[in-house]
């Protein structure tokens, strides 16, 4: 229950004070003037109000009482106002206007009959910002915006025990005995009538202020109980003090009220109970009772009374009793809406108690329907949950499916919002009926809503068309007097509406331009909103590669949002949502530009943060991977790989810095998916920067850790493959640990039981076990890149903790995946000693423990390996062999599998790669011939077993799928050339330099060059031939052009 | 007309000399518009008085004086209703009226009682809700016949001229209206005569005519608090009469000296002043005073059908004019709910 929703009554029970304190219940006929007022202050007709306190001041019409307040009735209309502005800014721009309006009112009046309730509308002032903090708390940074509100309340409830005492004190200097006869005394007895009131209303609205603080509290806290009962309190003694006033009745009601927001129904029954008891004149207690009956009803319809039976009795003739101008008013809606929902509860226990009795039922149920129907009508905030009502209860739409003929603006736009009204029902019946219609055995009520079922069907295909073309007539009568806020809500309509019927460019076009040319309008962030979600639904449309415009029309609305609301919501939800946009499209420089906007307090800041971290880490673990497949032989070796490595490494530091940052701001907060993987980013951020320890730390964390998460079965780790990476990233962080962890043992049996959880995880069919070698295989792949990127220091620290680990591992080891793993990682290990120069002695090491464990693995009868794993482990030893520079063994390995079948392409490709990195060592450049050209003839066909990168491109240049391993073995053809090449002198150099050119020409020429990253390594590689050619300023693929010429 | 001069004819034979069979047992009670109830056995009704035996006296009460009459074999129904209709609950009260049996009633009043209720209601509600004002006018007409001297009669007459001004049948209107002044002895009911013929003339945009008649009201030597009330609504009347004819600045100052110096209380009065107001501000094309004006209809006087729907008539028209065209929807949508049958949502 909103409290502020009865404090107009509060300060109309104020103004009765004043008018009957002297003379108990009577109430004196009230001036039309002030009764006007309240009247159009009532409707929402605010700027009338004010205007008409304009012309008070001239009228001969207006009293003179009211002319002498005009400044206090400003105040008090500008207050109100300030509530139906959904704009902040206006909102608190008009109580700022009104508080000076009644600040200057005090100061001209101090002694005025009104001024103590002047003072007491500034204390409302405050009470009004504390709303404001409120509502804005739903917006994000809500702790603290609810923490400033309580401030605000605090400081409200202490403007009124002052003015509580101030009051008390001016009461106390008048004497007790006057002579009504005497002029001077008769002021003075007036003058404690008025003060008197005022007491009284300081003591109300001090009782409500503790009431409604617990709006900023969470409900149900010890905190919000004690001020409800603080309330009560207050109110209580308000009522023992004043029971033969209506402000004492106003104050039973607030005390029944207190007591059911404390869940104490049958007390505020009773209080209640006693109120409706009251005669329903004068016309102030009408008001009262029917306040009365709303609260009332809410408790007897609460879950621990379920007192339908008596809301009905005591409902329906309040609601028989409505005037016809009552109808629309708040109160009586929701005493409908109330009722309505008896009714359903009434029909929903006949239905359990005595399903036979239909009569009562159906009874029911068309009450029901038809109140709600009747709510659902009008605008409130009840209108939603009417719709629900009448969509659950099957009633129709109201909405004719005739064609309107609108003949004005106004006529247009009515229409347009009519229908689009009733799209909203019509989608709530649609959705909810056909399952009541399958449960319905009534033939006759089933036949009933299908009809109903058949009519919202209509109205939804209907209605949006409709509403488009109506909304679009208005527009089109729109003249130079219609007033633009309404020619921009139209405008608003029609954007939302073009949007839901996927005509993107229309809504961001009439979105945009209410943004941008209307800002100050009430629809303009909406328009805003809707211009941004149009814009990103026709980039996400555009296939092509060329997203230019809709990237740059994004970034530019969402900027706009962000400039021009900078406080508002919508202004952090752009942000947020072009931050994983600007991701998505590589440009990460801007999405850190838009997260550090975001303000640190909202949850959206920490969302992009762990969004914008992850990113960065996927960049830097690409950039690795690219990094490390330059490195490979025949990579590219002509870019800076040092300068690359640096600029990675900083995106990883910023990832880090990142994700640290917005995993700090979820302290608390409940574990999900998304947070798993950013903290799982962050532990592999943490390993492969050399951090292992604090990696270890991440993952075993008793609340957050991945580790932890998944041995509990939480289900923020179900994402798919999640697991594994956890358990490897885990697996990494422990062997990492072991270079400067002085319990070695301890992190080993750790490592040990991730790896059995791993096993049991996969599973132990042989597609699991087939899942898991692949695991390993990566994990040690994962390993080598760490060593690759480690400093020599590390390095060799990280080395000694891998050999520790997996010379225990292996031991007495005989599971495929655990082997293949250390033999794996021995090769990685030897991989991260690599040096360009010489083989280095720890990489030798590596390779023969590489060599000797996969040996041991095809050697080993028991794990009846299958041939293709068979075939597989042959080839890693024959890379292993190579890595130890044992070329020949490595080639007879080769020569063994190809023996049978020549047409292995990759092992093609390994054997001739062997044979380019075997030439390249000092003394061997003769064999840059046998990597051309291949070797080791089979002695029946005399054909080279071994065929060299010119065969190996003829056979892969007409497939398609082989374009990589085409490129590569041309590519690497002409680098063998050249190298060849430039081994010798003279006339041989210079045909081997011309062949090189040759070979990359005629690939071009035949079959272009690729990729862009191929592309880019001709062109490298051209570049080296021209400069081994003499030029000083080598052209690269572009002086292919003139190759061409002679051709032609 | 045929049908009309039977009507009258049938009145004017039994005018005063019909004898009602008495309640065997139980008493029935008069209620005045001022004072207590008179307690007896009502003897005879004629349209101007009603005979009423107390404690073996026969006293005579006008008509004029009384509120309602509440009859010793009333079923609740017909109790529960009557109060339900004088409360303005109009639907509540035929829908307690049509619950019961008629040929259960064998008191011909009480009969009556209940044909005329539910005549009224049908008529009342064809005026604001947009009931079938046809079907209404055949139901008081037919009650009318049957019941000639019944006490209803200047009411019934005041209803069947509304419904017919409502169908702008005007003439028929005005034959009605006459009724009421020829035939009630009291001066304010020829009042009230006199100033529903003239709006029907103003109505029909005879404004000289219509101001003449106004003018013999007022000119009237009767100073009885209704007769006051009838004059000032004479005043109300003319002022539009004046508006109409180009005086509307004389006009607002006649209404502001009305306004100052009568209760507010009066509603119907106060609706009637402020519309006259309006319509003296908009021919002086001063539309922000017209909708002040109609706004104090709206808000505070709203209790008449026929003046609020005029009020919102305007209203609907001004909020356009000064660009607030969704409370100028609201206005005419208003008008058209609550008011259908009138002429003014005819006229929207």
């Amino acid at each position: 229950m909103n409290t502020r929703a009865f404090y107009p009554v509060i300060r109309v029970a104020g103004v009765w004070i004043v008018l009957a304190s002297a003379s108990g219940l009577q109430v004196k006929a009230v001036e039309p003037a002030r009764k006007f007022l309240d009247g159009l202050r009532a409707r929402g007709y605010y700027d009338v109000a004010l205007d008409y306190l304009d012309r008070v001041g001239t009228s001969p019409l207006a009293p003179v009482e009211l002319r002498e307040m005009l400044l206090y009735e400003k105040g008090v209309t500008l207050v109100q106002s300030s509530r139906t502005q959904r704009d902040m800014a206006i909102r608190e721009s008009r109580l700022d206007e009104a508080q000076q309006l009644l600040s200057q009112f005090v100061k001209q009046h101090a002694i005025h009959a009104k001024a103590n309730d002047a003072r007491s509308q500034l204390g409302n002032l405050i009470v009004e910002r504390a709303r404001i903090k409120v509502e804005m708390s739903s917006q994000g940074d809500k702790q603290q915006r609810l923490q400033e509100a309580l401030a605000l309340f605090e400081e409200a409830f202490t403007v009124f025990q002052q003015l509580k005492e101030n009051v008390g004190q001016q009461l106390e200097r008048i004497p007790k005995r006057l002579d009504e006869k005497d002029a001077q005394q008769k002021k003075m007895i007036d003058r404690r009538k008025q003060l008197r009131a005022d007491y009284l209303q300081a003591q109300l609205l001090a009782a409500a202020i503790r009431e409604e603080t617990t709006d900023a509290l969470k409900a149900g806290s010890d905190e919000s109980k004690a001020l409800l009962a603080e309330a009560e309190k207050m109110y209580g003694e308000i009522y023992k003090k004043y029971r033969t006033r209506l402000a004492g009745l106003y104050a039973r009601m607030y005390q029944g009220r207190a007591n059911q927001k404390m869940g104490k129904h049958k007390d505020a029954i009773g209080y209640f109970a006693e109120l409706l008891e009251q005669p329903d004149s004068p016309e102030e207690f009408r008001s009262l009772k029917i306040k009365t009956m709303r609260l009332a009803m809410a408790s007897w319809l609460a879950s621990s009374e379920k007192k339908y039976a008596e809301a009905i009795r005591r409902g329906a003739p309040w609601i028989a009793k409505a005037r016809p101008t009552e109808d629309r008013d708040l109160d009586w809606l929701a005493l409908r809406m109330a009722l309505a929902k008896a009714y359903k509860m009434q029909a929903d226990a006949t239905e359990k108690s005595d399903p036979k009795d239909a009569r009562t039922i159906n009874k029911a149920l068309t009450e029901s329907r038809r109140l709600a129907q009747f709510v659902a009508k009008h605008t409130s905030e009840f209108q939603q949950e009417a719709r629900n009502l009448v969509a659950e209860l099957g009633g129709g739409t109201t909405r004719s499916t005739k064609k309107l003929d609108p003949k004005s603006f106004a006529e247009a736009k009515e229409a347009g919002r009519e229908a689009l009204d009733s799209i909203q029902t019509a989608t709530l019946i649609a959705s909810r009926v056909p399952a009541r219609i399958a449960q319905e055995t009534d033939e006759a009520e089933k036949a009933s809503l299908k009809e109903q079922l058949g009519k919202a069907r209509a109205t939804l295909q209907n209605a949006q068309g409709d509403a488009l073309e109506y909304f679009r007539m208005a527009l089109s009568m729109a003249d130079g007097d219609t007033p633009l806020e309404e020619v921009n809500v139209v405008r608003y309509f029609l954007a939302y509406l073009y949007y839901s019927e996927a005509k993107y460019y229309e809504a961001a076009l009439t979105g945009n331009f209410v943004a941008h040319r209307y800002p100050g309008s009430a629809g303009a962030r909406q328009c805003a909103k809707i211009a941004m979600a149009s814009f990103m639904k026709l980039h996400a449309e555009n296939k092509s590669d060329d997203k230019q415009f809709e990237t740059a029309r994004v970034v530019d609305i969402a900027k706009y949002i962000a400039d021009r609301w900078p406080d508002q919501a919508e202004a952090e939800e752009a942000l947020s949502t072009l931050v994983p946009f600007m991701i998505n499209a590589g440009q990460l420089d801007q999405a850190l530009e838009f997260v550090e906007r975001i303000p640190e307090t909202s949850p959206k800041r920490a969302e992009a943060e762990l969004k914008t971290g992850q990113a960065m880490w996927a960049v830097y673990l690409r950039g690795m991977r690219d990094l490390n497949a330059m490195a490979e032989p025949g990579g590219n070796d002509g870019v800076n790989a040092a300068a690359k490595k640096t600029e990675l490494e900083q995106s990883r530091t910023q990832a880090i810095q990142i994700l640290e940052k917005g995993l700090s701001r979820l302290e608390g907060a409940a574990v999900t998916a998304p947070i798993v993987t950013a903290l799982l980013s962050l532990a592999q951020a943490y390993v492969d920067s050399q951090q292992a320890d604090k990696a270890v730390a991440v993952l075993e964390d008793e609340n957050t850790g991945p580790l932890t998460l998944l041995k509990n079965d939480h289900p923020a780790t179900k994402t798919p493959g999640l697991a594994e990476e956890i358990y490897k990233t885990a697996l990494r962080a422990y062997i990492s640990s072991l270079a400067t962890s002085s319990q070695s043992d301890a992190v080993i049996e750790k490592a040990k039981r991730v790896m059995e959880r791993m096993k049991t995880a996969i599973g132990d069919s042989e597609k699991g076990k087939k899942r898991l070698v692949a695991v390993y295989v990566s994990l040690a792949r994962d390993l080598e890149s760490q060593l690759k990127q480690a400093s020599p220091k590390a390095r060799t620290a990280l080395s000694k903790g891998f050999e520790t680990f997996l010379g225990q591992l292996s031991e007495g080891a005989t599971e495929l995946n655990v082997l293949n793993w250390v033999a794996e990682t021995f090769l990685s290990l030897g991989g991260g000693f690599e040096t360009s120069s010489a083989l280095s002695s720890e990489s030798k090491k590596y390779y023969k423990q590489a060599a000797a464990t996969f040996d041991k693995i095809l050697n080993q009868e028991s794990l009846e390996l299958e041939p293709q794993m068979k075939l597989r482990i042959r080839l890693r030893k024959a890379e292993a062999m190579r890595r130890q520079r044992k070329f020949k063994d490595a080639l007879d390995s080769y020569q063994e599998i190809l023996s049978g079948t020549p047409a292995m392409l990759n092992v093609q490709v390994d054997a001739a790669m062997t044979y380019q990195i075997w030439a390249g060592l000092k003394g061997k450049h003769p064999l840059y011939v046998r990597a051309i050209m291949g070797h080791r003839p089979d002695p029946a066909t005399k054909k080279n077993i071994i065929w060299g990168w010119g065969k190996i491109a003829t056979v892969t240049a007409q497939y398609k799928q082989y374009r990589d391993t085409f490129h590569k073995a041309r590519y690497n053809l002409a680098l063998c050339r050249l190298r060849h090449a430039e081994s010798m002198t003279g006339e041989k150099r210079t045909k081997g330099l011309s062949d090189a050119v040759r070979d990359i020409s005629l690939t071009n020429r035949l079959f272009g060059l690729g990729d862009e990253n191929w592309t880019a390594q001709y062109d490298d590689l051209m570049k080296r031939i021209q400069t081994a050619q003499g030029s000083k300023r080598p052209q690269g693929i572009r002086a292919l052009e003139s190759t061409k010429k002679p051709k032609k | 007309m045929k049908q009309l001069g039977l009507f009258f004819t049938l009145t004017l034979l039994v005018l005063g000399s019909m004898t009602l069979e008495a309640s065997a047992q139980g008493q029935d009670q008069i209620y005045p518009h001022r004072g207590s109830p008179t307690t007896g056995v009502i003897m005879e009704t004629s349209t101007t008085e009603v005979t009423v035996d107390v404690r073996g006296t026969q006293r005579k009460i006008p008509v004029n004086e009384i509120k309602r009459i509440a009859f010793s074999d009333d079923t609740p129904e017909l109790r529960r209703a009557r109060e339900d209709i004088l409360a303005g609950q109009l639907a509540n009260g035929l829908g307690q009226l049509k619950k019961i049996d008629a040929s259960s009633i064998r008191r011909d009043l009480v009969s009556a009682d209940l044909q005329y209720y539910v005549a009224y209601c049908q008529g009342k509600l064809a005026l604001s809700g947009g009931g079938d004002k046809a079907a209404a006018t055949e139901a008081m007409f037919g009650f009318v016949r049957q019941f000639p001297q019944t006490y209803h009669f200047f009411e019934a007459a005041q209803l069947l001229g509304d419904l017919a001004a409502a169908q702008q049948d005007y003439d028929r209107a005005v034959y009605f209206y006459k009724a009421i002044g020829t035939k009630a002895p009291w001066p304010d009911y020829k009042m009230l005569a006199a100033v529903l013929e003239a709006r029907a003339l103003a109505a029909q945009e005879k404004f000289p005519e219509a101001k003449s008649k106004y003018e013999g009201v007022m000119a009237m030597s009767v100073d009885t608090p209704e007769a006051t009330r009838q004059k000032l609504l004479a005043q109300v009347g003319q002022v539009v009469c004046m508006a109409e004819t180009g005086q509307h600045e004389e006009g607002v100052k006649v209404l502001e000296e009305i306004i100052a110096k009568n209760d507010p209380q009066n509603g119907e009065l106060f609706g009637r002043a402020y519309n006259a107001l309006g319509r003296c501000h908009l021919k002086a094309q001063r539309a922000k005073d017209a909708l002040l004006a109609y706004l104090h209809v709206d808000v505070l006087f709203y209790g008449t059908p026929e003046v609020h729907a005029e009020a919102l008539y305007y209203l609907g028209k001004l909020w356009n004019d000064l660009n607030h065209s969704e409370r100028a929807v609201n206005a005419r949508n208003m008008l058209l709910e609550r008011y259908s049958g009138s002429v003014w949502a005819k006229r929207s």
